[in-house]
């Protein structure tokens, strides 16, 4: 178990304190959601699918599967195999990833919300790719 | 060589733990989310009075205008902790721990402190899954005051009262209680606040006050399958 990987488990619950916290103020951010994506492009697949496993036990709100929870759980893992397809800095690479992840998101879940409040999807956006960059940045190695 | 390798065990049998926890011990997850949630602190004198004072208003309402037609029926409502919550924003929905070996139904209505806040959308052995007012896909018939205006309960993060007869009467402070089928009569829901001519000007609309956060609620009770009665005395 190597230092990256403890950090990136730290970095994932303070992820989930930080959307937790600001959920009871009604500001509704998807920082874990941001924080796995960017894990994509600093970790092992098997580190990967253990922290992909860990958010979805804790996020996971009910006993049965849910589209949430399949999203979550396997877009991590796609954009880890769709990484090495596009040749671009991992940091861009990582920002496009949370946009098109948190945009998926919100049209299969949320389409009305995307409609109507498209401001909800903008926080949101913002917030993650903030949360996103601040986590690749930390863990990065030469060559990422 | 022998240290990746030994990495590589100790991640397979992390996964087979998660997957196990995942699968066959979910509970220990909402735990944990628990105990990552901040604890709202705006609960107490303000919140059970505005309840109470809802609660008191909707059975004036029932006896001004429907006493005569309501079967008194003893009240054995299930009581259930709440679990976990939907963690994201795109719906409201929280998990109980009374399911089907409790006697819980798909489509009972969900109270706290004798206001309907929402009803079963699933139900599983030990756990149902709720469905709060607050959610979009939430639809409840409801009738209003008591002239008892019929209108209809729309969900959202601000829920309406939709379809209310144009010219009908609706003063601020109105009780707002349950009509509809499979669901206890005259549940009070909420208060009118205000209300508006509808987009297409064919009705009126109603927006609404509710006495709870429900950000707070820990404990709720689940009508009983073919309850026709609202709870006169139930508070948590």
């Amino acid at each position: 178990m190597n230092f990256r990987f403890l950090a990136g488990v730290a970095l994932l619950f303070i992820a989930f304190l930080l959307q937790f916290f600001l959920a009871t103020a009604g500001i509704f951010m998807n920082f874990f959601f941001a924080a796995l994506i960017a894990f994509a492009f600093l970790f092992t697949f098997w580190e990967l699918v253990v922290l992909v496993l860990m958010a979805v036990f804790i996020v996971n709100w009910q006993p049965g599967v849910s589209v949430e929870i399949v999203t979550f759980a396997f877009y991590p893992i796609a954009v880890f195999f769709a990484r090495g397809l596009v040749h671009m800095q991992s940091w861009f690479k990582n920002l496009i990833a949370v946009f098109i992840g948190l945009f998926i998101l919100y049209v299969t879940l949320a389409g009305r919300t995307f409609l109507y409040h498209p401001q909800a999807f903008l926080v949101d956006l913002l917030g993650g790719l903030l949360f996103g960059s601040v986590t690749f940045f930390l863990l990065r190695r030469e060559g990422n | 060589m022998a240290k990746p390798k030994r990495e590589g065990w100790i991640l397979v049998v992390c996964i087979a733990v998660l997957l196990g926890l995942i699968f066959f011990e979910p509970s220990y997850g909402w735990k944990i989310r628990m105990w990552l949630t901040p604890q709202a602190t705006l609960q107490g004198d303000n919140s059970s009075l505005a309840t109470e004072n809802q609660t008191l208003a909707a059975q004036l309402a029932e006896l001004q205008s429907v006493q005569a037609q309501l079967p008194q029926a003893p009240a054995n409502y299930i009581r259930a902790m709440v679990y976990s919550r939907y963690p994201l924003n795109f719906k409201s929905e929280f998990l109980v721990n009374a399911g089907t070996a409790q006697g819980v139904a798909q489509g009972s209505a969900v109270v706290f402190q004798g206001i309907a806040i929402g009803s079963v959308e699933k139900v599983y052995a030990n756990s149902s899954l709720v469905e709060s007012i607050f959610d979009n896909d939430f639809k409840l018939p409801v009738r209003i005051g008591s002239g008892g205006y019929d209108g209809l309960l729309t969900g959202g993060a601000d829920p309406i009262i939709t379809s209310i007869q144009k010219g009908a009467p609706l003063m601020a402070g109105d009780i707002v209680y349950s009509a509809g089928s499979g669901f206890p009569y005259a549940l009070p829901v909420g208060t009118v606040v205000g209300t508006t001519t509808s987009p297409d000007a064919l009705f009126e609309q109603a927006s609404l006050s509710f006495g709870y956060d429900l950000n707070t609620i820990q404990t709720v009770l689940i009508a009983p399958a073919a309850t026709s009665t609202a709870p006169a005395t139930l508070t948590q």
